[in-house]
């Protein structure tokens, strides 16, 4: 068992290991702690060859990118996509069939399972009551990564450490139905120690590294509840903004979506060098709706915006607006939503507007001026309905002779 | 790849908005796993699920600070 206070550390550690036991190759499964620390590059510097055997990982490996969704890593990817990569890595025949490019990776990998030292893996739940690494999967990777090199090193952040087996079934049941929508992942793999007299399979020797890398220091600012994250990548699939842009907008960096805009900047020990993350949310609360360990996500973000202002620096975007010119906007704003009638009439002539501009109902706006146009420079903006929502509600509220809504 | 991580931020994003493959790859997987999502949640008493997945891992990392506070009962106790 090892304590690791840091990357640096955590890597410094396994290439010890492996330096002892003589490892040359490395099989893993699939480890978002492993991607937080760089582990692949510390041991490929150190002239060990890494083989990602997670199907999605290993795909983003071939094409030495990084993963772009927790759980999906290779989700930014289409079958197009993978299939010209396998054609052109692995000498795969043109076809984009899920079960023929599957085989082929198959067929890869099992070398690379029967030749490799050492195995690593991450942890979803370590047991604390019985000394047990666990992990989910769905392809079975993870079995033979802890069972057939000769060497298994786990990997767990040291918030993974849970009390009893039932706790772990418990968050296994929460994970799963909310990253895959599965009633259960294909295989939950323990492991409890190395193989023992009289025991068929598994490794000769295991290690365990714990893994602190700034996990005490958000604890003591205050932001726990991050610390809660189970990894399902849930918030990510329901985030408005994630489903625009992607994992790979947020940047070098393991954890995207609204968790990563929340636990990218405090791990690093610079929170200014992710200072645009915790603004890059819309605030509407899906991922806290979603999360099943219901951490307040939104709640942390603005906790980190507040942080931010506090120290000083600059909002991480500018609005294209003069200051001033910003502040006059939007107490203008604030004025015409005051006053109903106002409202109503600003309505109407800026929908007309809209419609104008855009050349008919229902068309869309593909050029604003400035300041606008930082939004039509890359999206089109939905021209204004001609009936309102107000409108529409006060017209079913008649109908089902409930009077006027306004 | 389309998006450049080492870029600065708001040149990411504009390359994330502007590549159509990763916008359909993005629109395909997160639709299919949200439903997925629903669908399983929606199979069992969700709320009470998250609760307790909450509250065991409020136990756990509780245990980081070495203070843990007390266990309430295992599910089913």
């Amino acid at each position: 068992m090892h304590w690791a206070k840091d990357a640096a550390e955590a890597g410094r550690v396994i290439a010890k290991i492996a330096d002892h036991h003589g490892v040359k190759h490395v099989v893993k499964s699939k480890s978002m702690v492993t991607e937080e620390i760089h582990l692949n590059d510390t041991l490929e510097r150190r002239g060990i060859r890494v083989v990602e055997t997670d199907l999605g990982e290993y795909i983003i490996q071939l094409a030495q990118e990084p993963p772009s969704h927790i759980t999906a890593p290779v989700v930014h990817k289409r079958a197009e996509d993978i299939s010209e990569l396998f054609q052109r890595e692995l000498g795969m025949h043109p076809t984009t069939d899920a079960v023929e490019m599957c085989a082929v990776a198959r067929t890869a990998l099992r070398g690379e399972f029967l030749d490799a030292d050492m195995g690593i893996s991450g942890c979803n739940f370590a047991i604390a009551e019985t000394g047990t690494m666990c992990i989910v999967t769905n392809e079975g990777n993870g079995r033979l990564v802890t069972s057939m090199p000769r060497v298994y090193v786990a990997v767990a952040g040291i918030e993974k450490v849970v009390r009893a087996v039932d706790d772990a079934v418990l968050l296994w049941q929460a994970a799963t139905r909310s990253a895959t929508g599965q009633e259960a992942t294909v295989y939950f793999s323990m492991s409890s120690g190395p193989r023992r007299e009289g025991h068929a399979d598994g490794p000769e020797v295991m290690h365990v590294v714990l893994l602190d890398n700034g996990r005490s220091r958000i604890l003591e600012r205050g932001y726990a509840d991050v610390l809660l994250c189970i990894r399902c990548g849930a918030c990510l699939n329901g985030c408005p903004v994630y489903r625009e842009i992607g994992g790979h907008a947020y940047g070098p960096t393991a954890y995207s979506g609204p968790i990563g805009a929340v636990i990218t900047p405090l791990l690093a020990d610079d929170m200014a060098k992710a200072r645009e993350l915790p603004y890059a949310s819309s605030l509407c609360g899906a991922c806290r709706d979603v999360c099943p360990v219901k951490i307040d996500l939104p709640r942390l973000l603005l906790d980190l915006r507040c942080e931010l202002a506090e120290a000083g620096g600059q909002p991480a975007f500018e609005s294209g607006m003069a200051p001033l010119l910003e502040r006059a906007t939007l107490k203008a704003y604030a004025e015409i939503s005051r006053g109903s009638r106002l409202y109503r009439g600003v309505s109407k002539v800026v929908g007309a507007l809209s419609r104008l501009a855009a050349g008919g109902k229902g068309k869309d706006l593909n050029s604003l001026p400035p300041p606008l146009n930082a939004w039509t420079r890359t999206r089109a903006m939905p021209s204004l309905a001609v009936k309102s929502f107000r409108k529409r509600w006060s017209e079913r509220e008649r109908r089902t002779g409930k009077g006027d809504a306004e | 790849m389309p998006v450049d991580v080492g870029a600065p931020y708001e040149t990411r994003v504009e390359q994330a908005l502007n590549d159509d493959g990763l916008r359909t790859a993005l629109d395909r997987a997160t639709e299919r796993l949200s439903g997925q999502r629903a669908a399983a949640m929606a199979a069992v008493d969700s709320q009470r699920l998250r609760d307790e997945a909450c509250c065991v891992r409020q136990y756990a990392v509780e245990g980081v600070r070495c203070t843990g506070p007390k266990m309430p009962p295992k599910r089913g106790g």
